[in-house]
């Protein structure tokens, strides 16, 4: 089964997987996804999007702790090295925590990541 | 006509006046073999047959040849009832019964008990279909059309022919129109949004999940069931797309929602957008804020 994985500029891939209710009885991958996807691309904001037609294991054999790296490469998916780890949303009260140096300071920075702000 | 004689003529034979007297009195006293038995096709000459008996459903006054319980008589005053085999058929008067008679031997199965037919003499196309039309009485229309039902071909090919059973209704004294179908795949349609003061517990258009898809596989998403959902989008871990095969009827008019099961994992979700042909939405750990593939997503569209 194939999936056809699209690049948007500077982030990582989307994946389209078609529903294989739709298939045709008989229907090879190529014809299925050539069929249904030009379709679903409008769906989902994918128009234009340089894309290819991969086997999904081995798309989802990639490590996917570091799914915001993987990129398109020619036909294959690979994992960008370069790309750094998205910051992690609460990023900024454990940067406040770290930077306390009284004990005012960490409880009010504690207290703010408590209430979320 | 059976006249009988009441003499046999020999020849040089006198006519006498008894003999004459005794032909008459015959034909006087019989009048009825005079007409009866018929050997010809009866001409009335305009006039009206008047004076039947009521007859009944065992022998009905108009009969047939070699079938006496088969006819036409009247149970009731101002009724005119069929009789076929001895059972009431049809009855006409204040109310009317239409039955299949005699009754046949089925235990678990349908029987046609009537067929309404309207052919064309023209060429058929989708849309061409026969109906009932149901009158009574309003304040200001006598008789008032209440409403219909048809069968109507969406699909009238060779041996590709499709129907479906329409519903028409009046609402607020506009002439009827379609409230609702039941399309040939067995699909019940709702023909109208609610009211801004919906009945309880009723069924709308606007009222209907339009799509809904189960997620699983975690990290390796697949579709394990779903309604008008043509694919997923994987927009990275518990980032998902949903684009739907048939499209909601106005962007902003539909809600969707997304629910999760993952065991102790503290999963939360929201839906990013709602657009006519797809929603986004994401999953995270509540705890964190890290998005995250669930191990099954419950996704889902209403209204619109």
């Amino acid at each position: 089964m194939k999936v056809r994985v699209f690049q948007p500029p500077g982030q990582q891939v989307q994946i389209l997987i078609l529903n294989e209710k739709l298939r045709l009885e008989g229907e090879s991958d190529d014809d299925f996804l050539n069929r249904i996807a030009p379709g679903e691309v409008e769906k989902c904001n994918l128009v234009g999007l340089p894309f290819a037609d991969i086997d999904k294991a081995e798309v989802y054999a990639l490590d996917r702790s570091k799914r915001y790296a993987w990129r398109l490469d020619g036909k294959k998916v690979k994992i960008d090295n370069a790309v750094p780890e998205p910051r992690h949303p609460k990023q900024d009260s454990v940067d406040k925590i770290n930077a306390a140096t009284t004990l005012d300071e960490l409880k009010a920075a504690l207290s703010m990541h408590i209430k979320g702000k | 006509m059976a006249i009988s004689r009441v003499k046999t003529w020999s020849n040089n034979e006198i006519l006498t006046h008894t003999d004459l007297n005794s032909e008459f009195d015959n034909i006087l006293n019989n009048a009825l073999s005079l007409v009866s038995p018929w050997t010809a096709n009866m001409a009335a000459g305009g006039f009206i047959l008047t004076g039947l008996g009521l007859g009944s459903v065992s022998n009905p006054t108009v009969q047939f040849t070699g079938d006496a319980n088969t006819g036409v008589y009247s149970s009731a005053a101002n009724t005119l009832d069929l009789a076929t085999d001895g059972v009431q058929a049809a009855s006409f008067g204040a109310s009317f019964v239409l039955r299949a008679a005699p009754e046949d031997s089925r235990t678990a199965t349908v029987d046609v008990a009537g067929i309404i037919e309207s052919t064309t003499s023209g060429a058929p196309a989708a849309g061409i279909g026969t109906g009932l039309q149901f009158n009574a009485e309003s304040a200001d229309e006598n008789p008032s059309v209440f409403g219909s039902i048809n069968f109507t071909a969406t699909d009238i090919g060779a041996g590709s022919e499709d129907t479906d059973f329409v519903v028409l209704a009046r609402t607020a004294g506009a002439a009827a129109a379609e409230i609702g179908r039941m399309t040939s795949l067995g699909a019940f349609r709702p023909g109208a949004n609610a009211p801004a003061t919906p009945v309880g517990n009723s069924l709308y258009r606007n009222s209907l999940v339009k799509a809904w898809v189960n997620v699983s596989g975690g990290a390796n998403p697949v579709i394990d069931g779903d309604f008008n959902v043509s694919s997923i989008s994987d927009g990275g871990p518990g980032i998902f797309t949903v684009n739907m095969v048939t499209a909601v009827d106005a962007d902003g008019a539909a809600v969707a929602q997304c629910d999760i099961s993952g065991g102790a994992v503290d999963f939360t979700s929201s839906v990013a957008s709602v657009g006519v042909s797809s929603f986004i939405v994401f999953i995270i750990t509540a705890s964190t804020g890290v998005s995250v593939d669930p191990p099954t997503g419950f996704m889902a569209i209403y209204g619109g």
